[in-house]
This record gives C-alpha cells, sequence and structure tokens, in this order.
C-alpha cells in the first residue's frame, strides 16, 4: 500500500540499553504517574506488548518535546515511536474526546481553534482584515484521500 | 525583500495582537508581506499524533500554496514552523511519502517541488542585514530590560531539522532572539532549565491542565530566580502557558513574582515605535507594566 508509516525502525530499538535517559529527560513523566517512555519501549518492542500499549490512555500525555530522542546516546527516534503508537491506538478507537473534538474543527474549519465573533471585531479595533476562512472543502477532501476518514466521520 | 506570512491558527484568532505586531515590525523594516489562504499547519502536537499521512497531506498543501507564488514562507509559531519545515524534509528526502503525497494533491492541481524555505520569525530578523536595520531603526529602545527567552520545543527539536545552520551550530540551544533582543538595546538573560517544555500540549490534548502547569512553574520558577524583566517567546501556545498559566498559578501561590511575557514580534514592533494601541497588549493577563507603557 506505501502507507506504512515510516516514523521508526524497529530494530533501531534492539539498540535501546533501558537506561532511561529518555524518562528523566521528559518533563511530563515528571509530573504525570504512568507515563513512562522507557516503559513504553520495554513493552511496545522489547516484550511485544502491542496490544496492551496500543490501549494505554497514557500514551497519549507525550508533549512531543522530542527532549527524549535529543538526549538519547544511540540517537533512537523515541518521539517517532510514540507518533507511531498514537496513530495506531487512534485507528483502534483509543483517542481522547478532546483531541477527536480537535480534529472534528479542523475538518470543519480548517483552523485548529474556534474563531468567535470577537475575533473580527477585535482586529477591526487593530485594524486588521477580518478572517479568511482556508478551503474548508478542500481540506476535507486531502484528509479523505490521506485516510483520516478511518479515524473521523469526514461526512 | 518579500515573503509569505504563515501566521498559523491561534495567533489571528486568539492574539491579533502579534499579527498586527509583525504587521508593523515588516513595515518597519521594509518586508513585503503577501498573504495567502494557508490553512492549519497542522499541529505537530496534534493531527501528526493522530493520524500523519493527513498531517503530512495538509501541510504539503500549505507548502505548495506559497510555492505557487515562488515566495519563502514566514512563520509566527514553533509548531507551524516546526510542521511545515518537517513536512519539506520528509518530503524532499522519502520517496515512497512524496509519491502519496503528490497523488493526493496533484487531483487538486498542486504540486510540491521543494524550492521554498520556511523561516521562523527570529531566524529572519537574527539576519546580520536586518539586525543593522532594526539597530538603525530603533525608536524605543529596551534599555535596561532583562528579557529571557523561551523558543518552544518545536523550534529548535529535532535539531538535525529545526536548528539554523548559520544561527545555532554549535550551542544547545537557539541564540536568534538573544541577538535581537541585543539589537534592541536589552540585556538577554540565561537560566536553569532553558531548554525546557512549556507543557502545554498536556492539558491541550488531555485535559491534564494542573500537571501542564507544574511543568510551566518550574520553568517560571527558574526565570524568576534569574530575575527576568520580561520573557521573550516566538510561539502563541507558548505563550499563553506562560502569560495565563502566571496568572492561574498566582491563585494557588499568592506571593508569586511575575513578569510579562511577550510574543519578539510585539517586542520589536513596539522598539521600532509602532503605535502601542496597535499591539493590543492589554490582551495580556500580566500586565506589560512599567516596562512598556501599554
Amino acid at each position: 500500500m506505501g502507507k506504512a508509516l515510516d516514523l521508526f525502525e524497529k530494530e533501531e530499538f534492539y539498540k535501546c540499553l533501558q537506561c532511561a535517559i529518555c524518562t528523566g529527560s521528559c518533563p511530563v513523566a515528571r509530573v504525570v504517574e504512568g507515563f513512562n517512555p522507557r516503559e513504553i519501549i520495554l513493552r511496545y518492542i522489547l516484550y511485544g506488548e502491542e496490544d496492551e500499549v496500543l490501549g494505554m490512555k497514557e500514551i497519549w500525555n507525550c508533549a512531543t518535546c522530542h527532549a527524549c530522542q535529543e538526549r538519547c546516546p544511540h540517537n533512537i527516534t523515541i518521539s517517532g515511536l510514540l507518533t507511531h503508537i498514537q496513530n495506531l491506538a487512534a485507528k483502534k478507537g483509543n483517542l481522547p474526546d478532546t483531541m477527536k473534538a480537535a480534529m472534528t474543527l479542523m475538518a470543519e474549519t480548517g483552523w485548529s481553534i474556534q474563531a468567535t465573533p470577537r475575533s473580527d471585531r477585535v482586529r477591526t479595533e487593530l485594524g486588521l482584515a477580518p478572517l479568511k476562512r482556508p478551503d474548508t472543502a478542500e481540506i476535507r477532501k486531502i484528509f479523505k484521500e490521506a485516510g483520516l476518514d478511518e479515524i473521523l466521520d469526514l461526512k | 525583500m518579500k515573503i509569505s506570512l504563515f501566521t498559523g491558527c491561534v495567533i489571528p484568532i486568539k492574539y491579533p495582537g502579534m499579527e498586527a505586531a509583525m504587521r508593523e515590525l515588516a513595515r518597519a523594516l521594509d518586508i513585503e508581506l503577501e498573504d495567502v489562504k494557508f490553512g492549519c499547519c497542522p499541529a505537530p502536537t496534534g493531527l501528526k499524533t493522530v493520524h500523519f499521512d493527513a498531517w503530512l497531506a495538509l501541510a504539503a498543501r500549505n507548502l505548495c500554496l506559497a510555492e505557487e507564488k515562488n515566495l519563502d514562507i514566514a512563520t509566527l509559531c514553533s509548531g507551524c514552523a516546526n510542521t511545515l519545515r518537517e513536512t519539506n524534509h520528509i518530503l524532499s528526502m522519502d520517496e515512497k511519502k512524496r509519491l502519496f503525497v503528490h497523488d493526493i494533491l496533484a487531483s487538486h492541481g498542486k504540486e510540491f517541488k521543494g524550492s521554498m524555505k520556511i523561516l521562523q520569525l527570529p531566524e529572519l530578523l537574527a539576519r546580520n542585514d536586518i539586525l543593522d536595520l532594526i539597530q538603525k531603526r530603533l525608536k524605543r529602545p529596551l534599555t535596561g530590560m532583562k528579557i529571557a527567552t523561551h523558543y518552544g520545543c518545536h523550534y529548535f527539536r529535532p535539531s538535525d531539522i529545526m536548528l539554523d545552520e548559520k544561527l545555532d551550530l554549535g550551542y544547545s540551544l537557539p541564540y536568534s532572539m538573544e541577538l535581537i533582543i541585543e539589537a534592541l538595546g536589552a540585556e538577554p538573560v540565561e537560566y536553569n532549565r532553558q531548554d525546557l517544555c512549556c507543557g502545554a500540549a498536556l492539558g491541550i490534548n488531555n485535559g491534564l491542565t494542573e500537571e501542564s502547569l507544574e511543568i510551566a512553574a518550574e520553568k517560571i520558577n527558574w526565570m524568576n530566580e534569574a530575575e527576568i524583566d520580561a520573557l521573550a517567546v516566538c510561539c502563541p501556545t507558548c505563550f499563553s502557558q506562560f502569560d495565563s498559566g502566571q496568572a492561574l498559578i498566582k491563585r494557588k501561590k499568592t506571593g508569586l513574582r511575575t513578569f510579562p511575557v511577550f510574543h519578539i514580534a510585539e517586542l520589536v514592533a513596539f522598539a521600532l515605535g509602532a503605535e502601542v494601541e496597535k499591539l493590543n497588549l492589554k490582551s495580556h493577563k500580566i500586565p506589560a507594566g512599567a516596562l512598556i507603557n501599554a
């Protein structure tokens, strides 16, 4: 199909020493119990607990700051693995409501946050042109052709 | 110089004052801005994590829109820059992905060629000729202000894609905003854990607002330890996390020392003499204060 996610290579992760620099560098691991990049690598790749990891709510806590990957002594693409896991999890229905709502909004408006009448009022006060809505019909088609309808009802 | 302005979604909708600042500084520095009807970048913290291919295709569409006009792109948000630059990188390096995206965009009359550059605002302003021009046209020097920077993770990571080879090589952190701050007459300040994330994604994506503010609070403490007068950012999401964040943290921690936060475009536009009302600094939760009399 040519649609595989080339975000990471499994073999690369066999180099993982479980040294935990990733978890030590992770700002989220410090404040959210149960989020642990080292453990995700261990369970998903080395123990083969794929289904269990894809079902974990915690995978959505990654802030995508890439600190883990930057500091990994073996240059393993850890953020790539996280994105790969999140993508597969979303297909299986493991997607937080907040994320689902944000994706729906983007398909409907072409923007990631909701524009309000206030936005245009302030823009006018500041001498800025009113917001120009992107071509949402084209964006929805592109989403569909890229396969987003696997996750979202794009109508 | 003519460049297409990629405002992203958050700035024009939530912080239009930053867009106004960008237009003011462009006018003052003879940079011509072209408005293109871009869509959402889309966010590296959002759609990319949910559906990589849809993220890549929409980002490639944005790149094509600028390319049709033969223009480079200037971004005001670290997330937008990250998405656009990484997409440019992937499509230039990965044959399979390029063909996948090519097929989709071709049916909409678009073709990605990869001829454009994506410049983050600080990179653009930190060019030698622009720094000279800033110093020459300075109307309100920020003399005596101690200003720290927060670039936002996506500004400089992954470092092999995001760091500017001319400006930033050899530093573990970018240096472009420090150069701009110096040109404005202020003093750039270093602080501990300067590379730490603002934590915003945690609140936005998964509703963990408290935990996300815990990350911001740690960084705010380090900034306060360095006794900064103000913080400069180049991302509206980081801005919100530090500006609204300080206000929220102060509700529980009443003794908290606070400092105003500025998008670098606001500081530059102000220093170049822009009409202060046009920058909408009154929308900041932490008042711009005596430093900038808004």
